[in-house]
């Protein structure tokens, strides 16, 4: 029998002392941790929707747009009955698009939703959340700068599936929002088991996500490596991953990464001591590298999905014109004239070439109008052939009409034998109305274009490019004088098919990898509208397109 | 990370729990802390020891909650080295008795003899005093000694008794 230090003999018998767990415990503290979050997400939405509902309140009091002109339609919200149906764990976010077929929106938000329901990760859920009436697109851009803004402050705006990328995405996060982050990221990695319910994992594993790679080289490290000793005669050496420590260099590029730890190795040497083992910094803040790095994963998750895309699209469109003329008269020429707003809706369609161009097209039908100031009309009994106006197709009932114009001293009639004696008969007798002339363009459009993606994130800004061709439907000129409205016929100068020319931005943010919502302003330059103008009238558009897009 | 720490850290937990679901209790407990703090880790130091420490911390935390007996005996001697024979012990009887000291004695030894704490370290952590700690110390190791010698006795016997027999048959 030996005498032994009673110390030195725990010691040594303790020295790696280490036992497995039950599974049980890592349920526990999953679903403590789950808990945990859910609990906190909730507080988080109402700050943003409170944050959100006061911006949209601001934006409306004061309106940045002072469009004079009424509008042809106005879309009045209404509260969606989704609201019930919608999670009750979720705040009602600020809506950020506003659509007139509420089925669409129904079936984009229950499937928002459900996707929301199942994953664990914070969610926005776009929902109307008070009763607004769109009535330029003023509004619609108020809300595109809100939902930046909103971006901005959240930390966490994803919804469905990728939790982890959404939650990381964002350029600032409060430390709270690193830890759920973190959180997310880590259970990611580590849940071996087959959760049905969170997408991640469907997005992530399929990848054997590198930061699976990354958890077996790290196991191997911390086999390798002796465990930590407080005591001084610790020879121990920790080896350290050298694929994170590649990470903290790479986390941009996901391919560069994934190649990297492959390929070398980084072998980090401790310092002797054993109170600072420096060599496992890099290890360590490499950490949160990792969490980035796995976007770049669920990021080429995504992209693997469909290169197709389609989606409805409304708009509320300006159309007005430079320069002085007038296709219907010269004598409007001088007229000034003021462009009207209408509505456009449709169907867009998009194929992605690559990561970050897309060729839109579809189909939309789209109105455009615009009027003609400061013109009176009148009835006679008799309108000479000379009184009518060329450019118009008067209907039965308009016969009579004759219209001048304030701006013009001469009546159309007398403009059209501008060199032959006046008619004073017109301008004596009749009483005439002053009024405005409304010129309509009905058309269906079938735009082309280029959509660039400057901006990739949940958030996207992306620039558009292209032209549209567009199919005359119907076109007429009306005569508005207070609420009288008089039809005065067709205008026969409007050509059937023109072209226009498109240019634009936009923003847009990703619901979820298949569900994108879009906000553009497009400026249209219209070409060859019209065969016969007067002086020099030359339409544009400007719209602002928003859509919802599903990827497939 | 769980699964790569998680080990060494119960092991954490079970010298210095007294039981194994007391310990699984801790090492729950401790993971809550990790994850809500990990954030606030800085990049020096070493990871494992920045988790061990959460660890060593959460468990003291239960027991100061709990009631001792603060015997304050500044008259202990200091750094005493005991001495024992011994015969093969296995490493679960030890941690059995290690587990089976009473709180303030069991998380003195474990911190000062395995984990490497100083005494100070140890008066700051668990709030008693230095003093304390080391009298705590000499005790633990005193009950630990006493156990194993019984033990050893034990088995002694039960050897001479094994060789009584067959002299006798």
């Amino acid at each position: 029998m030996s005498k032994k230090n009673l110390d030195k003999l725990f010691r040594e018998k303790f020295k790696d002392f280490e036992d497995v767990p039950d599974e049980k415990v890592w349920n526990t503290i999953e679903t403590s941790l789950n808990k945990k979050r859910k609990k906190r997400v909730i507080p988080l939405w109402w700050k943003l929707g409170g944050v959100a509902a006061v911006l949209a309140l601001g934006l409306i009091i004061w309106n940045p747009f002072s469009n004079g002109v009424e509008t042809i339609s106005t879309i009045t919200q209404t509260e969606k009955e989704n609201t019930d149906e919608s999670d009750m764990k979720r705040k009602d976010q600020e809506d950020t698009f506003q659509l007139p077929k509420t089925t669409n929106e129904t079936v984009v938000e229950k499937s928002a939703n459900e996707q929301s329901s199942e994953a664990d990760s914070n969610q926005v859920v776009s929902e109307d959340t008070f009763t607004e009436t769109v009535s330029d697109k003023a509004e619609k851009e108020a809300h595109a700068t809100q939902s930046q803004v909103v971006a901005n402050e959240s930390s966490s705006t994803n919804t469905g599936s990728t939790g982890s990328e959404g939650i990381n995405r964002t350029t600032d996060s409060s430390p709270v929002s690193k830890d759920v982050d973190f959180k997310r990221s880590q259970i990611t990695a580590t849940n071996q088991k087959t959760n049905t319910d969170s997408e991640i994992d469907k997005s992530v594993r399929p990848k054997k996500g590198t930061s699976d790679i990354l958890d077996d080289r790290k196991k191997e490290a911390i086999a390798d490596a002796a465990s930590e000793k407080f005591e001084n005669n610790s020879t121990a050496v920790p080896k350290n991953s050298e694929g994170i420590a590649q990470i903290g260099d790479a986390d941009q590029n996901s391919d560069k990464r994934i190649s990297a730890t492959t390929e070398e190795t980084v072998v980090q040497n401790d310092p002797k001591t054993s109170d600072s083992n420096t060599g496992d910094d890099p290890k360590k803040k490499s950490i949160f590298e990792e969490i980035e790095a796995q976007n770049e994963e669920t990021d080429i998750a995504e992209g693997s999905q469909g290169r197709w895309s389609a989606g409805p699209s409304i708009a509320p469109v300006y159309f007005n014109a430079v320069g002085e003329g007038s296709p219907v008269h010269s004598i409007f020429a001088p007229n000034s004239k003021s462009g009207n707003t209408n509505m456009s809706y449709g169907l867009s369609v998009a194929y992605a070439v690559n990561k970050k161009l897309r060729v839109r097209s579809g189909i939309h039908r789209v109105d455009y109008g615009y009027d003609t100031d400061g013109v009176a009309f009148s009835s006679s009994l008799q309108t000479a052939a000379s009184e009518r106006i060329e450019n118009i197709d008067y209907t039965t009932t308009a016969k009579n009409l004759v219209v001048k114009s304030q701006a013009s001293a001469l009546s159309n009639a007398e403009a059209a034998t501008n060199d032959a004696v006046a008619f004073e008969v017109s301008e004596a007798n009749n009483a005439s109305r002053d009024g405005t002339m409304a010129q309509q363009f009905g058309y269906l459009e079938v735009p082309l274009e280029l959509d660039y993606a400057l901006i990739d994130r949940k958030f996207g800004v992306n620039l558009v490019g292209g032209f549209s061709s567009l199919f005359l439907l119907d076109n007429s000129v009306t005569l508005n004088s207070g609420d009288l409205t008089t039809e005065i016929g067709e205008a026969n100068n409007v050509n059937n098919v023109n072209f226009s020319t498109n240019i634009g931005f936009g923003v847009n943010y990703k619901f979820s990898p298949k569900i994108q919502l879009n906000i553009e302003p497009v400026f249209k330059y219209q070409l060859n509208t019209f065969s016969d103008i007067a002086g020099d009238f030359r339409p544009f558009s400007l719209g602002v397109y928003s859509g919802l897009n599903f990827r497939f | 990370m769980y699964r790569e720490y998680s080990r060494t850290l119960f092991g954490i937990c079970l010298k210095y729990s007294r039981n194994k679901t007391e310990a699984e209790d801790n090492l729950h407990d401790s993971f809550m802390v990790i994850f809500e703090k990990i954030g606030q880790f800085k990049a020096k130091g070493s990871f494992e020891g920045w988790l061990k420490r959460i660890t060593v911390n959460t468990v003291l935390q239960k027991y100061r909650k709990e009631e001792y007996l603060n015997v304050v005996n500044e008259n202990t001697p200091l750094e005493l080295e005991v001495e024992t024979g011994y015969a093969d012990i296995g490493l679960d009887t030890l941690l059995r008795y290690i587990q089976e000291l009473p709180n303030k004695y069991r998380l003195t030894f474990n911190m000062y003899v395995l984990d490497g704490y100083t005494h100070k370290e140890i008066s700051e952590l668990v709030g008693i005093s230095a003093g304390t700690s080391k009298s705590n110390l000499s005790r633990a190791r005193h009950i630990l000694k006493e156990r194993i010698e019984t033990t050893q006795n034990k088995a002694i016997i039960g050897l001479l008794i094994f060789f009584v027999f067959e002299a006798c048959v």
